[in-house]
């Protein structure tokens, strides 16, 4: 083995996660100071704005992707974590029924309740801090369900649809009215609390069955209960990465290119006049590693993924865009940088 | 893999080909028609439209004779009082408040009131007087009573309705008060909804005190067959051959007679000797002697009904012994002379014995073969052919038997079960009637029918069997069966189905005998394979397959009859010699006759079963190899149906009337045979030609084999396990759970279908009323690190509702009677009057001594207020205080719960 090949070995080592076929090579980084010799690796904030780049993929009403470039893992699992359980919203916490003669037990209706998605700006809002906080208009939207199942005096003769024969034989989130409180009204005038979608069932009703509650929504985390989680989910991947070692060929270049999602490989014709497979989109292959169950391709190819590429997934409930989600995360976790920083300050830890 | 074209799903809708789904049509329709209950439901409704009426005929008839007083006075006469029993009437379930009011009884009720679903029984009743004067010349010579001439002196004509009890009716059958609300369906309003019963409920059960109860088939051995056994050496004898013998009609216990060849031959006798037990006769018997006692008198007569056919030199050989060994009985009286000696009656005139001798031959000895006299050459047939069979045995000709093959074996259902209590409480209403009759005669008074007859009798008798499961007499409840009725399992919908198809087989747990517990050949179909528990009762308790059934039992008359006319040859009409060439033709395992022509003969039964002419519950075991042909007719046997296939190799099920199911289901049926228990001859011949087919081989398993998605995949202990662990279960037992107060019971707030599902789950309500939720699992370990019988959940799948669930518990109390007067009360206890309060809160009660509906709960809080006073000179320990009047005695909640008061009844 000559030197060269030997630093080829470890910038792979360093760059890539190498999938094999029964298990994945160094998965963790080493970017670390002490890792390797005679190479400084602590962390540096110039050599960091260097590398780190965001790459919107697209951005829709609901849901967006990116690219995290140039950081480590344990930095985008944070954003991730953040998302999901500390990112707050607005959901119904308090549930006071005045009257539920409907088959569905209060706990259960409540719990159905609770994680209906409220369409109020948390940013807007306070916590309410403990059982003694009083409810305010600054942390407490107050939503009402008062509705009655009757039967339908128009239905025709014939029918058999319970929404044909009964009114109100569903109760829907859109049946929630807001009712609100101090300054509000104003305050939401040009955007008002409702729930997020509108025909989410709560539960169903027969002639004569009433249900008639307040319910109180307040800001909370993820963390607490998956109800305040901001996103139905967010999470990342890493780009995959698949290096051909040697030109793939003849028939076997129409198989390889079998192994992969529809647009990861090509078949083009090389210069000698054979068709050759050539990775165009590793982005969109699911590194279902099927091409190393095939004993031809086995010296031929490397499945590999970028270790500090991450394509990044917001998928929000609609309660905020998820752009703002992101910049909120961050947020977050520079407050907590700040809280961290402030502790191993005043402890005396602080020596940078 | 290649694709069979003609396994396409598809093509059979083209072709006349019948496919699976065909076959599926017919199960549904099967399932549509007779549900998961029908056992139970057919052997109750069998209880209370025949049998009933069947024990109460019976005992139809008593009397009461006085003796007169030999005083000579005018009035001293012998009185005779008989009391006739006639119609019974059972009416409609109902229960009387103690105001005395009665009104018809829904089983909701019962269930919530604690009541017994139970339906009153009356009977028609007659008396009659009459007398015997001394005084009249008629009965001048006359010794005893019986023989005296009797006038009427008081007869009634009209028939008086009595009340005799109270029968607890099984839910769902014909006499359910539901059965009507299922019958005029379509009415909106006048359904089993409407009376607080859930729609899927299927019933079989009866309700006892508030508490549904299930009755356990109880399984046992058939009775009036043959078995040849071999002894393990050393013991007396080499081989038995056995029978339990029982008469059709009748409540006599099974005779048991057993005959032995014996292992060392007699006195001055050359090998092995043949020997029997006859019932109440302390010796074993030559069965020489008893040839003779039952009239065959020459060697030669008895050897031709052993063996029938002389040319058997090594059967004759065998017979020789024996026929030694009785050389000095030569004689019938002789004979019996031997027999009467050896029974219980000591010191005795020889005349007496002879008759004891000859009444035990005709009425205790194979009982099933006739208990009339002059039926002794049938007997000695029967006697033969046991012991041509035990000669078999011993020749190594035929096989020895199998203890365990299921078509010996037969199921006592409610029906059977009831009927043996209810005649044990109505011998015993009888007899207090007898007493009581005899007690108001003697002391002069006018005695009344409906005085006489104590209705708790029965009434206490059945719920006391039903509400324990001890079944037999309260008084000696040690020898009573236990646990034959058993409180329904309501955990979840399939285990309450489970619960309601299972048997037991009563042998000690801890037998160590591995044999009864092993899976057998003819469970196939029968009982499922897997559903088993583990342990002690593992292979004793099974569970019925999806489709079988239990018969009833049916007179046999009738085929008595259509074997008469159809050119059987009747025992006593031949010669021996004819047997070895003839098919025996034994009903209900009694050896009737013989038949020329089995092949046509069963031909015609088989045509008259399948269009119904006959029961179409009738068993026909054509036995080619020993040239036998068994008739069944009896109830408890198992049975399932089956395509018929026809002589030409073709389904007659085709694909028209398969199409047809829907529209009507009654063509479709008859297709499908119903085969019931095909005994396999010993020595199985392998049949060229097929007679019946399977409807679907999944029908092989039980109700909760039947929810596990690809059994056929799994290693079978598997199987086993998840049919244990199915019935525990958590989802929706029945849709009515909110109005039925069980004493505790969990819900799944989002009980889901399966993703994998079975087709039978269809037919078992599984997707309506289901159990479990789908998860999905990641089995995420590389190496290392591992998790062992262990898992990690995800927070926010259970925030969403994942594996949610409701917990339902009933707390109940009642106002007992202290004494005399005084009553415990409902109230809000307080401490300066009320000795010795418990340490949960007592303020969330009202002042009416109960909580109400919708108030948290938790610890030990007191959820039923009630005192009871103290009496008067008790001074409690030096506790009690002037101000104490009552001690407190109120219901707290277990400390280890909290929740809802969700409803106060």
């Amino acid at each position: 083995m000559t030197a060269v090949h030997d630093q080829d070995a470890v910038n792979l080592m360093r760059t890539r996660v190498v999938l094999h076929k029964d298990r994945v090579a160094h998965p963790s980084s080493m970017d670390f100071p002490h890792t390797f010799p005679n190479e400084d690796l602590s962390w540096d904030l110039t050599k960091f704005k260097e590398n780190f780049r965001i790459v919107i993929g697209f951005i829709g009403k609901n849901d967006m992707e990116f690219d995290m470039i140039g950081v480590d893992a344990a930095i985008a699992n944070a954003f991730r974590r953040i998302l999901i359980g500390e990112v707050p919203t607005m959901a119904i916490e308090k549930v006071y029924i005045m009257n539920n003669t409907s088959i569905m037990h209060d706990e259960i209706l409540a719990q159905r309740l609770g994680l209906i998605p409220i369409k109020a700006d948390p940013r807007l809002f306070d916590f309410r801090r403990g059982a003694d906080d009083p409810p305010t208009d600054l942390n407490t939207v107050v939503l009402k369900l008062k509705i009655q199942c009757s039967k339908n005096p128009n239905a025709p003769p014939m029918a058999a649809l319970p929404s044909d024969k009964f009114i109100n034989s569903s109760v829907l989130s859109s049946h929630l009215q807001w009712d609100p409180q101090g300054e509000q009204a104003e305050k939401f005038k040009n955007d008002p609390i409702r729930p997020v979608i509108d025909d989410i069932l709560i539960t169903k009703l027969r002639p004569g069955q009433e249900i008639d509650m307040e319910l109180h929504c307040q800001k909370g985390i993820g963390k607490e209960h998956a109800k305040w989680s901001p996103v139905a989910t967010a999470s990342y991947r890493l780009l995959p990465d698949i290096q051909i070692l040697e030109p793939i060929t003849g028939d076997s270049a129409y198989k390889f290119q079998k192994c992969f999602p529809k647009g990861v490989v090509e078949v083009e014709q090389n210069d000698s006049g054979e068709p050759e497979a050539k990775v165009v989109n590793p982005r969109k292959d699911t590194v279902s590693r099927e091409v190393l169950r095939h004993a031809e391709f086995e010296k031929k190819v490397r499945l590999t993924r970028v270790r500090d590429h991450f394509i990044f997934s917001i998928e929000s409930t609609g309660i905020l865009p998820p752009q703002v989600l992101f910049v909120e995360a961050a947020q977050i976790l520079i407050n907590k940088c700040k809280v961290v920083k402030a502790a191993l300050h005043s402890s005396g830890a602080y020596f940078l | 893999m290649m694709m069979n074209p003609s396994y396409d799903y598809d093509a059979g809708l083209l072709s006349d080909e019948i496919t699976q789904e065909d076959c599926w049509g017919v199960i549904e329709t099967y399932f549509d028609d007779k549900g998961l209950v029908r056992q139970q439901l057919d052997s109750f409704d069998e209880f209370v439209q025949n049998t009933i009426q069947e024990i109460v005929s019976e005992n139809g008839e008593f009397q009461i004779i006085t003796q007169g007083q030999h005083s000579g006075t005018h009035s001293d006469v012998t009185r005779r009082y008989s009391i006739q029993f006639g119609q019974i009437y059972l009416s409609k379930p109902t229960h009387s408040e103690p105001e005395g009011e009665t009104k018809q009884l829904y089983p909701q009720e019962a269930r919530l009131r604690n009541l017994t679903y139970s339906a009153p029984l009356y009977v028609d009743m007659r008396k009659k007087v009459e007398i015997a004067d001394p005084a009249n010349p008629l009965n001048q010579d006359v010794t005893s009573a019986a023989d005296m001439y009797w006038e009427v002196e008081h007869a009634e004509s009209d028939w008086d309705k009595v009340f005799i009890g109270k029968v607890p009716i099984m839910l769902r059958s014909s006499y359910c008060s539901l059965t009507d609300l299922l019958r005029a369906n379509d009415v909106e309003g006048f359904d089993v909804q409407s009376v607080g019963e859930c729609p899927y409920d299927q019933g079989g059960y009866f309700v006892i005190n508030g508490s549904e109860k299930v009755l356990i088939a109880q399984e046992r051995m058939a009775t009036n067959t043959v078995y040849v056994f071999a002894k393990a050496q050393p013991a007396p004898y080499l081989f038995s051959a056995e029978i339990r013998s029982q008469p059709e009609k009748g409540s006599k216990l099974a005779s048991t007679l057993f005959i032995k060849m014996l292992a060392k031959g007699g006195k001055g006798t050359s090998g092995h000797v043949i020997r029997t037990s006859l019932p109440y006769i302390k010796s074993d018997i030559p069965i020489m002697v008893v040839f003779r006692a039952l009239g065959s008198i020459t060697d030669r007569d008895i050897l031709a009904q052993i063996c029938y056919d002389f040319n058997d030199r090594e059967m004759l050989e065998l017979l020789k012994p024996s026929i030694e060994e009785a050389f000095v009985i030569q004689d019938r009286d002789i004979a019996l002379d031997y027999i009467g000696r050896r029974g219980t009656t000591i010191g005795v005139t020889r005349d007496k014995r002879l008759r004891y001798a000859a009444d035990i031959l005709q009425k205790e000895m194979l009982p099933h073969v006739s208990t009339s006299a002059h039926h002794q050459t049938r007997k000695a047939f029967f006697f033969g052919y046991m012991i041509h069979r035990l000669l078999l045995a011993a020749l190594e000709r035929r096989e020895l038997d199998d203890r365990d093959h299921f078509g010996k074996k037969r199921l006592d259902l409610a029906g059977p079960l009831l009927s043996g209590l209810f005649r044990m409480l109505f011998r015993k209403l009888t007899n207090d009637v007898t007493r009581y009759t005899r007690k108001v005669v003697d002391s002069r008074g006018e005695f009344n029918l409906t005085m006489a007859i104590k209705g708790g009798t029965i009434t206490r008798g059945l719920q006391y069997s039903l509400a324990t499961g001890n079944w037999g007499d309260q008084k000696k409840f040690m020898q009573a069966r236990a646990g034959v009725s058993q409180v329904l399992n309501r955990y979840t919908y399939a285990s309450t189905l489970s619960h309601l198809r299972r048997l037991n087989t009563p042998i000690g747990r801890d037998g160590k005998l591995a044999k009864p517990r092993q899976l057998h050949n003819t469970h196939w179909g029968m009982v499922c394979p897997a559903e088993t528990p583990e342990g002690q009762a593992c292979g004793l308790v099974k569970n019925l397959s999806l489709m079988s059934y239990v018969t009833v039992g049916h007179s046999v008359a009738p085929i008595l009859d259509f074997l008469n006319e159809f050119n059987m040859e009747n025992l006593e009409e031949i010669t021996p010699d004819r047997i070895p060439k003839a098919t025996k033709v034994f009903v209900n395992g009694q050896w009737l006759g013989i038949h020329d022509d089995p092949d046509t003969l069963v031909k015609t039964l088989r045509n008259l079963r399948r269009n119904v002419d006959v029961t179409p519950e009738l068993s026909i075991v054509r036995d080619v190899a020993d040239k036998e042909l068994r008739l069944y007719t009896d109830g408890g046997r198992i049975s399932r149906p089956l395509f018929i296939v026809e002589e030409d190799q073709t389904l007659s099920l085709t694909k028209e009337i398969a199409l047809k199911t829907k529209t009507d289901p009654d063509t479709q049926m008859r297709q499908c045979d119903w085969n019931y228990l095909l005994e396999e001859g010993s020595n199985a011949v392998y049949a060229r030609n097929y007679t019946h087919c399977e409807i679907h081989p999944s029908m092989i398993l039980g109700i909760c084999a039947s929810i596990i998605p690809f059994p056929d995949h799994n290693q079978s202990p598997r199987n086993t396990y998840q049919s244990a662990m199915g019935k525990q279960a958590m989802g929706i037992f029945l849709t009515n759970y909110q109005i039925r107060m069980d004493t505790m019971a969990n819900i799944l707030f989002y009980p889901q279908k399966p993703l994998a599902t079975t087709r039978a789950m269809e037919f078992m309500h599984f997707r309506e009323l289901p159990a479990g939720q789908n998860a999905v699992v990641a089995i995420a370990v590389y190496s290392g690190y591992n998790q062992e019988d262990s898992l990690i959940m995800s927070q926010s799948s259970i925030d969403r509702g994942l594996f949610r669930s409701m917990y339902y518990r009933v707390y109940m109390d009642t106002e007992k009677k202290v004494g005399m007067m005084a009553s415990e009360t409902f109230e809000k206890p307080s401490r300066d009057s009320c000795l010795r309060l418990k340490h949960g809160t007592y303020e969330k009660l009202d002042n009416d001594g109960l909580i109400a509906p919708g108030v948290r709960v938790g610890g030990e809080d007191i959820i039923i207020g009630k005192t009871v006073p103290i009496k008067e000179d008790s001074a409690e320990m030096g506790q009690r205080t002037a101000a104490h009047t009552k001690r407190d005695a109120s219901t707290p909640l277990k400390s280890t719960e909290n929740g809802i008061i969700d409803r106060v009844m």
